[in-house]
């Protein structure tokens, strides 16, 4: 209640006013109507987090695959991922969360494990990583590219096959109210007399949607 | 706009018990059911409302300086095994384990959290036989491990990741892993319960089964956890 109610208060031998009466309860009604501030609660009035909705200010959205990187692919290798040469932008599979809320600020994570496939020539192929949000690749997640940072160390060694190597990026993002796509997607831009594709292993796409 | 009915006593009115009950209704009303747009623009503030973080835990390894060295050979640990990791800018082992153990045991079952985010960066300075001969390349594994309620440690299989060694050059490669602990991780690594006391990373390798041995030399290692008062959308 208004810190201020009642405005007359009412004592003994006091003569019953209906006008102060209706003062004071026009004081409140008027406190209701957008008024009421900081003194209407005490200091610490929402003690635990439990009074808070378990959604009101943080929701995870999260997709994760589990591969065996040593699996001889007998039985095809279970949850494995293959990204051809030159084919643009491509979603790692199921690495993917659809999410609708309030505006928000997402925080978003995507890592993973990757292996080349056979490679039939020396050189370095172009090889990025990206988050996309609504169809569009945002620049500022984009990780690899000509560097080798993100390639398995002494690339043109390996072979057949061998060069394994963890990547990682993130991005924060305002998002409108609505509907949003996030995406965990690489693109792999070279000769195919060089490499013909990439094979993801283990991955995760984590989305915190940040509410407030 | 709060919604507060109130009818005025007017002139001649009875002025009794019914009456006045009559007029607190509809503050009653409205004072059990505040609307946002009651509340006056910026009123609540960090002194009302308590912490979301549930709880937050982080632990690192920057042995003297910055970045000490840290060596795991073949003899101690050789992949499908696992070792924690276990040295702090030491070697043989000292310094703990990178590991964080969490105030008190979180249950993702019934914990207002919607899951433990664990953020772990490893940086590599090389795998090594020094042997630039010894062509058959070889990897470095790490992985993440989560305590469940009776104590029992399980693998969380998502979060592994590899990386080819490197013959005598340093590689200075960052392994970075994220991951979302949720509700049903502790029974898919064969736990029981819902219930994660704590995390470790661990890092294992492969031999190329003819001497010399294989080294993985690590520099910082960090490893962090943060429990949000939070809730998890299913996809």
């Amino acid at each position: 209640m208004s810190w201020r109610f009642p405005r007359f208060r009412l004592r003994d031998g006091n003569a019953l006013s209906t006008d102060d009466m209706n003062e004071s309860f026009l004081e409140s009604a008027d406190e209701m109507s957008g008024r009421l501030n900081e003194h209407n609660w005490a200091s610490g009035s929402i003690p635990t987090q439990a009074d808070v909705q378990q959604d009101a200010a943080f929701v995870w959205h999260q997709v994760g695959v589990a591969a065996d990187l040593f699996d001889s692919g007998g039985g095809g290798q279970v949850n494995w991922f293959e990204v051809e040469v030159n084919s643009g932008w491509v979603r790692l599979g199921s690495m993917v969360l659809t999410i609708t809320g309030p505006s928000a600020l997402y925080w978003i994570h995507a890592s993973s494990m990757y292996r080349k496939g056979p490679l039939h020539a020396t050189g370095l192929p172009f090889i990025r990583w990206a988050i996309r949000v609504d169809g569009q690749i945002v620049p500022e997640s984009v990780v690899g590219g000509l560097e080798d940072d993100f390639l398995p160390f002494n690339w043109n060694a390996f072979s057949p096959v061998g060069g394994v190597a963890p990547i990682e990026t993130n991005l924060l993002v305002p998002v409108a109210a609505g509907q949003h796509t996030v995406e965990f997607c690489v693109r792999l831009d070279s000769v195919a007399s060089l490499l013909d594709h990439l094979e993801f292993i283990s991955r995760e796409l984590i989305c915190l949607e940040m509410r407030r | 706009m709060a919604d507060v009915t109130y009818t005025s006593l007017e002139e001649g009115d009875l002025f009794d018990a019914a009456s006045l009950t009559a007029l607190f209704t509809g503050i009653t009303a409205a004072v059990n059911d505040v609307e946002a747009a009651a509340v006056d623009r910026g009123a609540l503030n960090e002194a009302h409302l308590p912490s979301l973080v549930v709880d937050r835990q982080q632990t690192s390894f920057v042995g003297t300086g910055v970045g000490g060295n840290h060596v795991y050979d073949e003899t101690e640990v050789l992949v499908p095994a696992y070792l924690t990791i276990n040295r702090n800018g030491t070697s043989p082992p000292g310094g703990g384990n990178l590991e964080i153990t969490f105030t008190a045991p979180i249950n993702l079952a019934t914990a207002e959290v919607g899951g433990i985010f664990v953020m772990c960066n490893l940086h590599v300075v090389n795998m090594d036989d020094d042997t630039p001969a010894n062509s058959a390349t070889r990897w470095m594994l790490f992985r993440l491990q989560i305590q469940d309620g009776p104590g029992t440690w399980v693998t969380v299989q998502r979060t592994e990741r590899a990386l080819a060694e490197s013959w005598a050059s340093d590689q200075l490669f960052q392994v970075g892993i994220r991951t979302l602990i949720r509700s049903g991780d502790v029974v898919a690594g064969g736990g029981v319960g819902d219930t994660v006391q704590a995390v470790r990373a661990q890092i294992s390798m492969q031999t190329a089964g003819n001497p010399p041995i294989r080294r993985v030399t690590l520099r910082e290692c960090h490893l962090s956890g943060l429990v949000l008062h939070s809730s998890r959308a299913t996809p």
